[in-house]
């Protein structure tokens, strides 16, 4: 082989055949494992995804994508010629020492594994933590990241979910709309009643059975208290709330059922 | 009101030309350029005997029409009756109630829905598919189980011809046996339209038979589909088929139980 030099190095010296091999299987290792461990996530996280949910999709992929560069990883350094025995010896040293100073990562990884195990919700489930409602885009290994109903991107920490009570708007395909409402001492309140449940019976989103309800919740300084209760599917329960309010206020000036405001 | 024969059958609309229908409570409208098709539709009922159902066949100006555009100008149009795509329940205005070891076959009038198709040599295309009557939604089976379905309040009759054929109507045959070892109350029970076909019988449509076997409030019902047309309507052609893979027979709860859902 001819002398090459480049900087003042002699290459021919430093890329000897055997370490031109070991280059070139690095090479090839980074160069096709990576791009192959991409298309293998992603084909593993769509068939998932179609024949069973978005959560499990992205659970899969995950556990894919990682354990696949756990291994490429490992034969990259087996094939620089690290011995992984002392790495990993190092790495326990290391790590308790990394561990301490970085607990709350652990803490949200950890939490991050609880949430994917107890699925108090999925990808894709509306939630509500602390003053914040929004979709679930993702549950990753340090935080869920959440999409709010005017578009902002929402980033909560694993450890802050798992501390906070959770609200899963759409874990059940029905859900009830509580309408408070009051009403003058006057109203005879059968016929409020009539009223509310024929209002209901003509909305044909609101479900008929379980039965919507209208229930005398209070006594209040100059009005009774009401509470009217419709089951609605969930996709349905905006659209509910706003076209049954506004049918109720055009019914009770119709029929001249007078409301108390400002309790 | 237009006849069975003036709805269900092809026709061809020339371009710049419109056409209308009354179908139940549903106003439909179709109207033909020469490379799009454009569809309005709304639900009317006659809330009264001096309100007349026509008096806007003419759609307004601010009515929302759905535009296609389609590859062929030569179009053929198909109006197809469809069942509603979940299952209907069934409330009869009053209770039937069945000694074990009787059998009974009661019929229910189910509205159909109305498929536009559009067809030209190039491609047959499903336009639309609205439903006749706006039919009120409900929640059957308890929370673990349950499903939203379709809810029909009717008189279950026990013979036909009580009730007129109507061009929007699909008279369903069930025989009910009670084979369990208490009387059935048959209030209101769970017709699962999706598995049924539809026949032309001379003046209207019929379904194919449901025979269910009730065995007892705990357990689940035999049902089974016959997939033929009924002994009533003998010799009838097949219009539509089942919306589902037709399963000969299959276990469901049909019959409901007591409310679970908390006040």
């Amino acid at each position: 082989m001819e002398n090459l030099s480049f900087l003042g190095l002699d290459l021919t010296r430093l890329l000897s055949p055997e370490k031109l091999a070991v280059l070139i299987r690095v090479l090839f290792l980074v160069g096709v494992g990576l791009p192959l461990l991409g298309i293998l996530t992603r084909t593993v996280r769509s068939y998932v995804t179609k024949s069973y949910t978005a959560q499990r999709g992205m659970i899969a992929g995950k556990l894919v994508f990682y354990g696949g560069f756990a291994i490429l990883a490992v034969s990259v350094m087996n094939e620089l010629g690290f011995s992984l025995a002392p790495l990993l010896g190092a790495a326990g040293i290391v790590g308790i020492a990394v561990g301490f100073a970085s607990q709350t990562s652990v803490s949200n990884i950890i939490s991050g594994l609880f949430l994917i195990t107890e699925q108090p919700f999925v990808v894709g489930d509306t939630i509500i933590v602390g003053n914040t409602q929004g979709t679930v885009l993702s549950i990753d290994m340090l935080s869920i990241k959440l999409r709010t109903s005017d578009n902002q991107y929402v980033r909560i920490p694993n450890e802050s979910i798992i501390r906070s009570q959770v609200i899963n708007v759409t874990r059940f395909p029905i859900r009830r709309l509580d309408l408070h409402l009051t009403v003058a001492y006057k109203e005879n309140m059968s016929e409020v009643r009539r009223l509310l449940i024929e209002i209901a019976a003509r909305n044909p989103d609101a479900l008929q059975n379980p039965p919507p309800m209208v229930i005398v919740s209070g006594f209040g300084s100059s009005s009774v208290d009401l509470l009217f209760a419709i089951w609605v599917e969930r996709s349905e329960f905006l659209k509910v709330k706003d076209n049954i309010q506004e049918e109720i206020k055009a019914r009770f000036e119709q029929e001249g059922i007078e409301v108390i405001r400002g309790q | 009101m237009a006849s069975e024969r003036e709805i269900w059958n092809s026709f061809r609309i020339s371009p710049g030309d419109q056409r209308f229908w009354k179908i139940g409570d549903l106003h439909l409208w179709i109207q033909v350029e020469k490379f799009d098709v454009s569809l309005a539709w709304k639900h009317a009922r006659i809330e009264g005997p001096g309100e007349e159902a026509d008096k806007d066949e003419l759609p307004p100006e601010a009515r929302k029409w759905t535009r296609w555009i389609l590859e062929s100008s030569y179009f053929e149009f198909e109006l197809k009756p469809r069942f509603p795509e979940r299952p209907v329940i069934i409330e009869a205005s009053t209770a039937l109630h069945l000694p074990r070891g009787t059998s009974a076959r009661i019929y229910v009038h189910v509205p159909v829905w109305v498929e536009v198709i559009a067809k030209s040599p190039a491609q047959t295309v499903t336009l639309a598919e609205v439903p006749s009557i706006i039919l009120s939604r409900t929640w059957f089976g308890d929370q673990q189980e349950g499903e939203l379905c379709y809810w029909l309040a009717t008189r279950a009759q026990l013979k036909t011809g009580q009730r007129p054929p109507s061009p929007h109507r699909v008279i369903c045959p069930i025989q009910i046996t009670n084979s369990s070892e208490s009387h059935l109350k048959v209030q209101d029970f769970c017709l699962h339209v999706e598995y049924l076909s539809i026949f032309r019988h001379k003046a209207g449509f019929w379904s194919d038979e449901t025979r269910v076997t009730f065995q007892g409030i705990e357990q689940v019902s035999a049902v089974r589909v016959a997939g033929v047309p009924p002994e009533e309507a003998r010799g009838a052609g097949l219009l539509v088929a089942p919306r589902s893979s037709v399963r000969k027979s299959f276990a469901a709860r049909i019959f409901s139980t007591l409310n679970w859902f908390p006040a």
